[in-house]
């Protein structure tokens, strides 16, 4: 039977040296889901991918990639992974047709029409040579190539980095309109937040290689929310409230943003006598951004300008 | 696969003609300079090319291959396919071997062709010339296995990674200068291939990683890289002494270099030996004898040790030039004016052929039947001739003598149950010596007052028995002291440096009619030379590795023990690596047989084997456990000393799982 999962960790940790660069994660992605992984740079998010994908040894734990020990993953097994690496890479001195024929020649399954749709989607040339385009066309043939096989999990490595925004629209897009119908399940490391709240129906943040959310985005943002507080004198400090991920003060207004706000939250907010408290909307971007961030009280960089010359 | 081979070979082109350009400039520059030696394929500067030059393009091949699919994220395009990292390495290397058959072959194959062209070799063209550098190319696979391993194993420190072309060089060298067999050069060019093969593709296929390799593949990469550490590491060692021998840190000791065997006749026809105890002569008993400066004058002429006999060839000379000394310039005939000679024995027509050295030109050949112009065919020698000297030439059975190839006359002819073994001629007193394996024949001129060597007549020859035969790595010494007396003195032939076991000296003398009148035997005393004083520093030399004591046998292991090892400070400094290696295995080292496989191997190696140790095994991270305090490895789920896990991420609070659906669990 086809499990419901495509991959699975088990207290996924790999060190370098004596750092630990992903700790104990434990993961599971739903079959035909477009997964988002998150986290800020060095969290841990590509070393996941590469020991997902067998290149990397785990320290220590397990994982599999549709149903197959990720260190021992047979051909047959890739030849259903697709693999975006971050940057792109691609053997540069090839044309663009030169890398279609060599990278068909490794799967018996070759979507030509596919392949040809999104070159044009990216107004690639079949006789471009690779190391000369765009860094968007570099990207939209990583893509072609890994889509062309027609994949079952495609696992790309923040593929939108360094590409400008028209670039970065035509790669969603080709995304959205290749892997979504197809039903296929797509992993996804990202920074760019707006384009993951447009594809994306899960999410895992990794924050300091420790895994922190990985659930539905619905759910996650469900589970975040945030306070704007105005005081009639000074903000007063930020109080100690279980779940707090950010706590901003300017001047008399204070800004929180809790994660599993439980039901008595606002007596606690209300006990800080505010003038007025508001609950606000938060865009998934805010909430993994406070995720991200330093956690506990930050001081606008503002008001920090003002109480610096205030002490001077 | 075969989209890998394209890539590699369209990938790697550039390097490769790069090389083969670089190939072809040596190969002229070698050809240029060999052609004039008449050598061929087989002379000095075209060997060093080959051996030289096809290992390094072999090396650079291997390495730039791995290095480009590691730069840039290359390695996750590669790899992540759907083909087996086994025949993705298999396609690089098939791609690799041809780029670098063509490299190679193209200069070598080009310099042939131009060799084989009549008028171009001051000699005969012959294919097995061939073989020894068709051995050179296999050798370079070597070299080229040797790069991939040296840029697919990851390497703890930068000059480790460097271990394995090490290796590769002294394997390769160690096989160019000990074997001369063709078939076991190619048996152990490829078993060494072999083992540097499965090397590299233990690395290629676990990403680098030596832990995570099968058996086979970790223990020929110890092979591969231990022995790159145990020659660098002495390499190094010398330098050092050097270096410090310049700053007066090392002290000079005088070596012991050879035997000293000197032999005088007294006039009273007493064999006198030289004593080193008072710089003088000793008689037959250790008696000093004060008035040896009344020593007869004596002439001798050495017989070469018979080595030649267990060559490949049989006791038959090899293939090529022989002594060029009495060919070198001769007026052949009177339109031809002086020319450069060369002479060039060819084992398949059993015929010496003549060559002018400047214009490369045949001039004709030499048979028993005499010289005769190109268009014409001598006779083949009966026998393969084993020795062409000055004006001799010997094969089994006879002795010919010929003056600037004209006047070929033969000489002797050995009873039917005796082989030649060697033959000589002495100008000066009109002697010809020939030894076979149980007598010395000595012909006597009849006509000694004979200006011309050509109008010397031989008188029937004296016969001396050679009661003690001629062991293969002895000189025999032929001399005429005085008219009515033969001195023959058989000594002992170091080659190589390396002193053969040690036979005493023995002293013949014998009457004019060949009877021996005196024999004496003289263990042959040990020579110190001051000038080839060694600089020596003692905790240096400590690094050989002990297992040398098993390679060494005879006199020479005692001289090695005393002048080399310092067995005192090797054998601390064995034992204490040994135990370094205990105490500091288990931070490289996953199971506790590998810590006494490496103790066993260190007490081997010394501490060649410790280095060897560290710079293959990846050091084991280190944190502290929270439970017991101790350092525990990190890729130990519980910790060795309290059995405590590791604990799960401290819980923060913000913490959003969907467990519900099984999204995660915890």
């Amino acid at each position: 039977m086809m499990s419901d999962w495509v991959i699975q960790t088990d207290h996924l940790t790999r060190f370098f040296g004596a750092r630990c660069a992903v700790d104990q994660v434990k993961l599971n992605v739903p079959r035909g889901s477009v997964f988002a992984l998150l986290g800020r740079n060095g969290s841990g998010k590509t070393t996941l991918i590469r020991m997902l994908l067998g290149m990397l040894e785990p320290t220590r734990g397990s994982a599999t990639l549709l149903g197959e020990d990720c260190r021992l993953l047979s051909p047959a097994t890739r030849r259903r992974v697709g693999y975006v690496a971050e940057n792109h890479p691609l053997i540069d001195w090839m044309r663009v047709d030169q890398i279609e024929d060599y990278q068909r020649s490794f799967y018996p399954s070759w979507n030509g029409k596919l392949f040809a749709t999104i070159l044009d989607h990216f107004e690639l040339h079949p006789q471009a040579q690779a190391g000369q385009i765009s860094r968007g066309q570099r990207a939209g043939l990583s893509l072609a190539l890994v889509l062309a096989p027609e994949p079952e999990l495609l696992i790309m490595d923040d593929p939108s980095m360094g590409l400008d925004p028209v670039a970065r629209r035509t790669l969603l897009e080709a995304m959205i309109l290749v892997t979504r119908g197809a039903g296929r399940t797509i992993l996804l490391s990202s920074h760019v937040l707006d384009d993951v709240e447009r594809v994306a129906d899960h999410v895992a943040i990794i924050d300091r290689s420790v895994l922190r959310v990985s659930a539905p985005v619905e759910l996650f943002r469900s589970r975040v929310k945030r306070w704007q507080l105005r005081f009639a004198g000074e903000a007063p400090p930020s109080p100690v409230i279980a779940g707090l991920l950010e706590s901003r003060r300017d001047g008399r207004d204070l800004r929180l943003t809790i994660a599993n706000p439980s039901g008595d939250i606002e007596q606690a907010i209300a006990a800080l006598n505010p003038e007025s408290m508001e609950e606000t909307p938060l865009s998934l971007e805010d909430a993994v951004v406070a995720y991200l961030g330093r956690r506990g009280e930050l001081v606008s960089l503002l008001q920090s300008t003002r109480e610096r010359q205030g002490v001077a | 696969m075969i989209a890998i081979i394209k890539k590699e070979l369209r990938e790697n082109i550039q390097w490769a003609a790069a090389l083969c350009a670089a190939l072809g400039l040596w190969m002229i520059w070698a050809v240029s300079e060999d052609s004039l030696s008449g050598m061929g394929l087989i002379g000095a500067h075209i060997w060093a090319l080959t051996a030289c030059g096809f290992a390094g393009a072999g090396f650079i091949l291997g390495m730039v291959q791995v290095l480009q699919d590691r730069t840039r994220g290359r390695w996750a395009f590669l790899i992540h396919r759907p083909l087996s990292p086994s025949r993705i390495f298999a396609g690089k290397v098939l791609g690799g071997l041809i780029l670098y058959l063509g490299t190679v072959m193209i200069p070598l194959g080009l310099a042939t062709l131009w060799m084989y062209t009549p008028h171009h070799l001051a000699g005969p063209f012959d294919w097995h010339t061939l073989l020894p550098r068709l051995a050179d190319i296999l050798g370079g696979t070597v070299a080229y296995a040797a790069g991939l391993h040296c840029a697919a194993r990851q390497a703890r420190w930068a000059i480790t990674r460097l271990m394995p072309v090490v290796s590769a060089g002294l394997c390769l060298l160690a096989i160019s200068a000990g074997v001369q067999s063709g078939a076991l050069t190619a048996a152990l060019m490829a078993a060494a291939l072999a083992v540097f093969l499965i090397a590299a593709w233990g690395a290629f296929c676990s990403g680098g990683s030596f832990e995570n390799q099968p058996w086979f593949a970790r223990a020929a990469a110890a092979v591969d890289v231990g022995a790159g550490v145990v020659i660098s590491v002495n390499i190094l060692a010398g330098i050092s002494v050097v270096l410090l021998s310049t700053m007066g840190v090392t002290r000079n000791e005088e070596i012991q270099q050879s035997a000293l065997s000197q032999y005088k006749i007294h006039s009273t026809g007493q064999v006198l030996y030289y004593s080193q105890k008072w710089a003088g002569m000793d008689d037959a008993h250790g008696n000093r004898v004060d008035d040896w400066n009344k020593t007869l004058g004596m002439e001798t002429l050495a017989l070469e040790a018979p080595t030649n006999l267990t060559g490949p060839y049989g006791g038959e000379m090899p293939q090529g030039f022989h002594d060029q000394g009495a060919y070198m310039e001769r007026a052949i005939d009177e339109h031809v004016g002086r020319m450069w000679m060369q002479g060039y024995y060819v084992h398949s027509r059993r015929t010496i052929e003549i060559y002018e050295v400047n214009s490369r030109r045949f001039i004709g050949s030499l048979g028993p039947d005499g010289f005769l112009p190109p268009d014409q065919t001598p006779q083949p020698f009966a026998q393969p001739v084993r020795v062409a000297r000055q004006q001799l030439i010997a094969t089994e059975r006879d002795v010919y003598e010929t003056r600037h190839f004209e006047n070929m006359r033969k000489v002797f002819t050995a009873p039917a149950d005796e082989s030649i073994i060697d033959a000589s001629q002495s100008f000066e007193l009109k002697l010809i010596f020939v030894v076979t394996q149980s007598n010395l024949y000595i012909l006597m001129a009849a006509n000694p007052e004979a200006i011309a060597p050509t109008e010397l007549v031989w008188k029937e020859p004296i016969r001396i028995p050679l009661d003690h035969g001629f062991p293969p790595y002895r000189w025999l010494n032929i001399g005429r002291p005085s008219v009515d007396r033969y001195v023959l003195q058989y000594t002992n032939a170091d080659v190589m440096g390396l002193a053969q076991p040690h036979l005493p000296d023995w002293v013949e003398t014998a009457s004019a009619s060949g009877e021996i009148t005196q024999r004496i035997e003289v263990n042959p005393q040990p020579a110190r030379y001051s000038s080839i004083d060694q600089p020596r520093f003692e905790p240096i030399g400590c690094v050989m590795p002990p297992c040398f004591l098993f390679v060494f046998d005879g006199p020479s292991r005692e001289e090695f023990l005393s002048d080399t090892f310092h067995g005192a400070p090797t054998a601390i400094c064995t034992l204490l690596s040994a135990i370094m290696v205990v105490l500091i295995g288990k931070r490289y080292l996953r199971s506790s047989a590998g810590v006494w496989i490496w103790t066993i191997l260190t007490l081997a190696l010394g501490v060649t084997g410790l280095l060897a140790m560290m710079a293959l095994h990846q050091r084991k991270a280190m944190l502290r456990c929270n439970a017991c305090g101790k350092m525990r490895p990190v890729e130990q789920n519980q910790c060795p000393h309290c059995s405590a896990e590791f604990p799960a991420p401290a819980f923060q609070g913000i913490e959003v799982f969907e467990t519900a659906q099984g999204l995660v669990a915890d």
